[in-house]
């Protein structure tokens, strides 16, 4: 008597633009966030590019300082929020369910929310670029009064940080929920891949810091429209008391940025290594250690504020003793590979230039941690170069390492490996001819966020603007790659690479619209 | 997932895959709530309280999600099949409610979506009434579930 009505293929879905609109499918979820990194990757490198052209020699050549301050403080927010996190986010929604062996997202609506408010996030930030007063340029740490003298743009700004901080949260409460409630059954904490564990701690960072972040803007807010006096000095406020409440959301920020990159490399290490990863346990317990540390550090960054010896003791010891679980991470990563029957194909490229250039951003970082020191380079361009060593060829290349190492998986194509390599090789050329001069010009004194400067640094600065364009255009091959395989190229098996190993490596290339209808079985 | 027992009867046990238990969840939560709170409050000890506001309605955000989570997660069918009759029984929290028909006049309707990358919806439909079941599968497992049952009451 009963009946079955039409069993049609279950792997349809919408089609045209009401499918990304109203999609709440992680992989399409996941597709939306690297694509949406990807356009904002080519906006923020083209502002880089407009600082490094003004920068190719002494004197004021294309823009004004105004907006060249603009460049610097606009080209960090939508790098650090448009770029990296959203990223990791787009990685972290197409992986951490087939990694844990969950058939989606546990919030699959919140998942299309925590996306959708990304455009608006920065459509509202970038629309200050034409506002009167311009775009906001007093940096991304918006310290005030400095910042507080931002024209009309100041509010736009404020709310841009309030939906990008929301769709943060929105995001790591999801991929919280989603690795404690969905793994498959016998997935246990201590059998979950590094990626997961590097996002669940993440997560953990995020949901943390974000409310600090949201008071510190709000109460900026207020001090300029309604009369209060958090940050006002003439009205009884203390506007290092910002400094302490920005860096406080913004050194986890950093480890926010740099943990996914630890769990990517960790993915890419053994699978080409062919060798499993050296000391599992060790490196969970080591990113738990970097992200406890991350909360007690914050005043590294304000040793020149002023503040007690004790305090500038502490603070230069807590840092310190970061490089103790980021060496054995590293150790762990060079021990995976000792021995191993190693192939160089482009994500194992991408993550051995992870460890390689990460490590000299580390030590510079160390360098900058030692108190008296810091009061030298301070505000110099070796704190750029410290950063920009650890964000691009750290967080950048842990991104391309990824897309290399899943997209056969993703598209059910094989990347043009030829064009990966030149691509690695012309980035990583580049890169270091972009970062590594500013160690010298800072060294030697060269002030950050200045349009003009001496005559004595104009060597290396030329060196470094030669470099930056060098990179930018190597990135067109990325994005050419990507087309590339999107739209077809040799089929690509289910394990993909010879050593890969995990749940995401059982599934056929490309994925089936809905990942695991059963559980699978966890060894 | 679907848990398929034979005995006297046939029984279904349709229930999501949860793999942390209420406990759990909320031995999660209240870490967070006290870490992100230990730092509100040190703020707003500072004279920096706008800060606290944030940070409780980030817990409620996380303290809703992780309910919802376990509300989903807790939910569970039971399909008895015997000779003569079809029991359903649907437990979501601390409610039960049973519905029975005679096996002879229940039909199991897997209905297609109106668009297509929507889920099915599979109804047990009997004199009249009528009752979803499954709503908490994956599709393809509620597909798959729907062929069992049709198997096994005809």
């Amino acid at each position: 008597m009963s009946s079955v009505v039409k069993d049609t293929h279950h792997d349809e879905h919408p089609s045209g633009i009401m499918r990304w609109i109203t999609t709440t499918n992680h992989k399409d979820i996941g597709t939306l966030y690297l694509w949406f990194a990807m356009i904002m990757f080519f906006i923020g490198g083209l502002m880089a590019l407009v600082i490094r052209s003004e920068l190719f020699q002494p004197g004021l050549q294309f823009v004004d300082p105004q907006f060249f301050n603009s460049m610097t403080t606009m080209h960090a927010l939508v790098m650090i929020f448009g770029v990296v996190m959203p990223a990791f986010t787009g990685l972290a929604n197409w992986m951490i369910p087939i990694m844990v062996g969950g058939p989606d997202m546990a919030l699959p609506r919140m998942n299309n929310w925590s996306f959708w408010i990304m455009p608006f996030a920065f459509s509202m930030l970038l629309s200050t670029l034409w506002m009167d007063g311009g775009a906001p340029a007093g940096g991304w740490t918006l310290y005030p009064p400095l910042s507080l003298q931002t024209g009309d743009a100041f509010p736009f700004l404020i709310f841009a940080i309030h939906f990008m901080g929301l769709s943060s949260i929105m995001g790591a409460i999801n991929i919280v929920a989603t690795i404690l409630n969905m793994r498959a059954p016998g997935m246990t904490l201590m059998k979950m891949p590094l990626f997961v564990w590097t996002w669940l701690i993440t997560a953990f960072l995020l949901i943390a810091v974000m409310p600090v972040l949201a008071g510190g803007v709000t109460m900026l807010l207020t001090d300029k429209y309604f009369g209060t006096s958090f940050f006002n000095a003439a009205g009884g406020g203390d506007p290092v008391m910002f400094q302490h409440i920005f860096w406080f959301f913004g050194h986890p920020e950093v480890y926010i940025l740099i943990l996914p990159s630890f769990g990517v490399v960790s993915a890419i290490i053994p699978t080409f290594a062919r060798k499993p990863l050296f000391g599992y346990a060790s490196m969970v317990y080591a990113t738990a250690s970097i992200a406890f540390l991350s909360f007690i550090v914050w005043a590294h960054h304000m040793f020149t504020v002023g503040m007690p010896l004790a305090g500038e003791v502490f603070f230069m010891f807590a840092t310190m003793l970061i490089a103790v679980p980021t060496g054995v991470k590293v150790f762990n990563w060079v021990t995976t590979m000792w021995k191993g029957a190693m192939t160089f194909e482009t994500p194992m490229l991408f993550a051995i230039g992870f460890i390689v250039m990460f490590t000299i951003g580390g030590f510079s970082g160390l360098m900058l941690a030692i108190t008296p020191a810091d009061f030298q380079y301070h505000d110099t361009y070796f704190v750029v170069a410290h950063f920009h060593y650890v964000l691009v060829p750290g967080s950048i290349f842990a991104i391309m390492a990824a897309c290399y190492f899943w997209l056969p998986k993703w598209t059910g194509n094989m990347y043009p490996e030829t064009l990966g390599k030149v691509h690695f090789w012309l980035s990583t050329f580049f890169v270091n001819l972009t970062f590594f001069p500013m160690h010298f010009v800072g060294l030697a004194g060269m002030p950050r966020r200045i349009p003009d400067y001496s005559l004595q640094f104009a060597d290396y600065n030329m060196i470094a603007s030669i470099g930056a364009f060098g990179f930018g255009f190597a990135q067109i091959i990325f994005l050419y790659i990507i087309i590339k395989t999107i739209k077809g190229g040799s089929k690509a098996t289910d394990q993909v690479w010879e050593g890969a190993e995990g749940l995401e490596w059982t599934l056929p290339s490309p994925p089936p619209y809905h990942s695991f209808s059963t559980p699978p079985v966890i060894k | 997932m679907i848990e398929y027992k034979e005995g006297e009867f046939k029984e279904f046990i349709i229930k999501p895959n949860s793999s942390l238990s209420w406990k759990g969840n909320k031995i999660f939560f209240f870490m967070l709530f006290f870490v992100s709170f230990v730092i509100a409050f040190s703020f707003a000890m500072a004279g920096m309280w706008l800060i606290v506001p944030f940070t409780g309605l980030e817990m409620i955000l996380l303290g809703s999600a992780l309910t919802y989570c376990y509300i989903k997660n807790s939910q569970c069918e039971i399909v008895k099949i015997d000779e003569n009759k079809v029991s359903v029984a649907l437990i979501r929290m601390r409610t039960k409610k049973v519905f029975d028909c005679n096996k002879y006049w229940a039909k199991f309707i897997l209905n297609k979506p109106k668009l297509s990358g929507y889920p099915h919806k599979l109804v047990l439909r009997s004199a009249g009434r009528e009752m979803e079941i499954g709503a908490l599968l994956t599709d393809e497992e509620r597909i798959k579930l729907a062929r069992m049952l049709k198997k096994n009451v005809e």
